[in-house]
């Protein structure tokens, strides 16, 4: 996608959104009598000066001079993102399972191999074994963070 | 000033402990590793490792984000010079010369000027700001709402004005990060805002899960897109004896160094400048007053030394703003806020008076964390590199486990990784973009202060917002802010009719 038509894009959202915090501020108090401001001065405020600045970048793509590029979002990159957010939301879900230093520890197992170019299993057993225990020392014996344990009870 | 030395050796009985000393070295090792790692600096080495100081007591704690802060900004010239690829952006400038030199064989003596000059610049600014910080200090217990309110609303924007190529970009992060300092429930009148009925939601947006997914998450994403080539970490000669430099390269840095220090320090106490400008300041002076500034971007060691001593002077200077006024001017500062707030500490000028064991702890640790730095860096360079071997992706996917992991421990919510896993999204989208993330997470830690300093100074005044202007301090602070915020698009508005005018 081309910068020009991504900035106005997101400059329409940011609008969007700009004019749903204003009318929730207006819906909150603005003022409560000679007290100062109620709980909806500064989200109406935010609001008002959001839209202003959305305003801004949408009339500065009509003018400003984009500089060629191949797209600012590389199917790569989309890639990687999405395989990370969805392994890092399986992972998160897996932890009431099967705990969560082994869930962490089977996705930075899996996140490994497949952001290497060159898989190698070593380093994902590696990885799979060494990084949970050092997780278990940091954070549970160390630092007595209680984690969800799963069915082995770790 | 005999005050100052007494509290500095009391300082010095606090942080020379063994827990303390361990503390700081952990941070200080583990700063320097993650500076090193292409594309993660400070403000993500404090984000991915400040879960482990959560058990920690306050003063250890501090100490070891301290040590992550320095170690991070020594840590980003390490692939710098080796690998042409900066760790951070205050490195950008280390690798114009910091490269050639490894090119030519001369790794060896780049590194260790890099290092002796971060040494340098970091401790000229440690002693400065040990009798400066006092002073300032009792100045500022003068200050009111309306002086807090405007010295706020200065440093966001500033950061907005000056980091990222777009100004306007840089006050929509700053004003999406005080939407979500908003979130939760009103302080005032307990009314929910924001929060869709969520009770996570209630207590408002921690800064944790947002500058580990901005700042951790997004940024090894946009790393791992980018092929890196690290052959130059495998060829490098870096036996200790090889990291000092000559009497040559002495002689040609040494007032460069002197100056970067000064400019470094003054640079950092600026809100919203940083140690990213210092280190250009510092290079681009450095080139203007040399007999040859031909040789810079060949392989000058004076641009090596330049950029070093001010970014680790300027992140010291970074620390006046923050212990002394209780604002901080830059990402890495406010996640250093977000810590000490974190701890039950309310940083500002009441901190030096209610907890001096912290701040002169703090103070002396930071002597002993640029000694321990130098140590480390002369004695441990070598594996610092091997470290760097390790193949990326390991290091990479073994972080973001850890984020997440600091993510679930900040609460003990899944809320708050998936908060972190969103934040992560975000952050990749605004970075390519090229909307900047630190506006965003200055303005959600300063949220809720700002809207309180605003808010009594409106009581203070009836509802009247010339309280603002009325009061000379904040009234300067003000006409600065603004003007930070209107000059940018006038120069832009200025450039545009100039092009219009050579056109026509």
């Amino acid at each position: 996608m081309e910068m020009k038509k991504a900035d106005q894009i997101t400059g329409v959202l940011l609008l969007a959104l700009s004019i749903y915090i204003i009318l929730t501020g207006l819906s909150l108090e603005l003022w409560w009598g000679d007290e100062g401001p109620g709980p909806g001065f500064v989200p109406f405020w935010i609001g008002l000066l959001l839209s202003i600045s959305s305003i801004l970048l949408i009339i500065s793509t009509f003018n400003k001079k984009y500089k060629v590029e191949s797209g600012t979002f590389s199917k790569e990159g989309l890639k990687l993102l999405f395989t990370l957010t969805i392994s890092a939301v399986a992972a998160g879900l897996m932890a009431h399972v099967v705990g969560m230093v082994i869930s962490m520890g089977l996705l930075a197992g899996f996140l490994a191999t497949f952001f290497a170019e060159e898989r190698k299993i070593f380093t994902t057993i590696g990885i799979l074994v060494i990084l949970p225990i050092i997780l278990y020392l940091i954070f549970q014996v160390a630092l007595d963070v209680p984690f969800p344990k799963g069915i082995l009870g770790l | 000033m005999l005050e100052t030395f007494s509290s500095l050796l009391y300082g010095f009985t606090v942080a020379i402990t063994p827990i303390n000393i361990l503390y700081c070295l952990i941070g200080v090792v583990t700063g320097t590793i993650i500076g090193a790692l292409p594309g993660l600096g400070p403000s993500a080495g404090l984000a991915v490792l400040l879960p482990i100081t959560f058990g920690a007591d306050p003063v250890s704690g501090i100490i070891m984000l301290a040590g992550i802060y320095y170690g991070a900004m020594y840590g980003g010239s390490i692939t710098s010079i080796l690998i042409n690829t900066p760790g951070d952006s205050a490195a950008v400038m280390t690798t114009l010369d910091g490269y050639p030199l490894a090119q030519r064989g001369k790794a060896g003596p780049a590194m260790g000027m890099a290092a002796f000059s971060s040494f340098i610049g970091g401790t000229f600014g440690v002693i400065v700001f040990t009798f400066l910080a006092p002073a300032l200090a009792k100045a500022a217990l003068s200050f009111g709402p309306p002086e807090y309110f405007a010295l706020m609303v200065l440093g966001l924007t500033t950061l907005s004005g000056m980091t990222g190529e777009s100004p306007v970009k840089g006050f929509i992060s700053a004003l999406v990060g005080l939407f979500l300092g908003i979130v939760g429930l009103d302080l005032v009148t307990g009314k929910p805002r924001f929060t869709f009925g969520m009770m996570e939601l209630f207590s408002g947006i921690d800064f944790i899960p947002v500058a580990m997914g901005v700042f951790g998450i997004a940024e090894i994403i946009v790393a791992a897109e980018e092929k890196v080539n690290i052959e130059g970490l495998k060829n490098a000669d870096l036996r200790w004896h090889k990291l000092f430099p000559s009497a040559m390269d002495w002689a040609r840095s040494k007032w460069v160094i002197a100056r970067g220090s000064v400019i470094g320090f003054i640079i950092g106490m600026l809100p919203g400048a940083g140690a990213t400008i210092a280190s250009f300041i510092s290079y681009g002076m450095a080139k203007k007053v040399s007999k040859h500034p031909e040789q810079f971007g060949t392989g000058a060691i004076e641009g090596v030394a330049a950029p070093e001593s001010a970014n680790n002077a300027a992140s010291t200077g970074a620390f006046v703003p923050l212990l002394t006024l209780g604002v901080p001017g830059s990402a890495s500062t406010a996640i250093l806020m977000g810590a000490l707030m974190m701890f039950g500490l309310r940083p500002g000028p009441m901190l030096f008076e209610r907890n001096p064991e912290f701040v002169w702890g703090l103070i002396a640790s930071m002597y002993v964390g640029n000694i321990m730095l130098i140590l480390m860096v002369l004695l441990f360079v070598p594996v610092f590199v091997r470290v760097l071997q390790v193949p990326k992706p390991s290091l990479n996917a073994v972080v973001i486990a850890f984020i997440l992991v600091g993510a679930y421990s900040l609460n003990n919510s899944m809320f708050d990784v998936w908060l972190t896993i969103g934040f992560g999204l975000l952050g990749y989208f605004m970075k390519k973009m090229r909307y900047p993330g630190a506006p965003m997470v200055l303005a959600l830690v300063l949220g809720q202060l700002l809207e309180t300093s605003m808010r009594q100074s409106l009581i203070l005044s009836e509802g009247s917002f010339s309280i603002f202007f009325a009061r000379p301090i904040s009234a300067v602070l003000m006409v600065i802010a603004l003007s930070a915020i209107f000059l940018p698009l006038i120069k832009s508005m200025l450039k545009r009719v100039k092009v219009k005018n050579v056109s026509a």
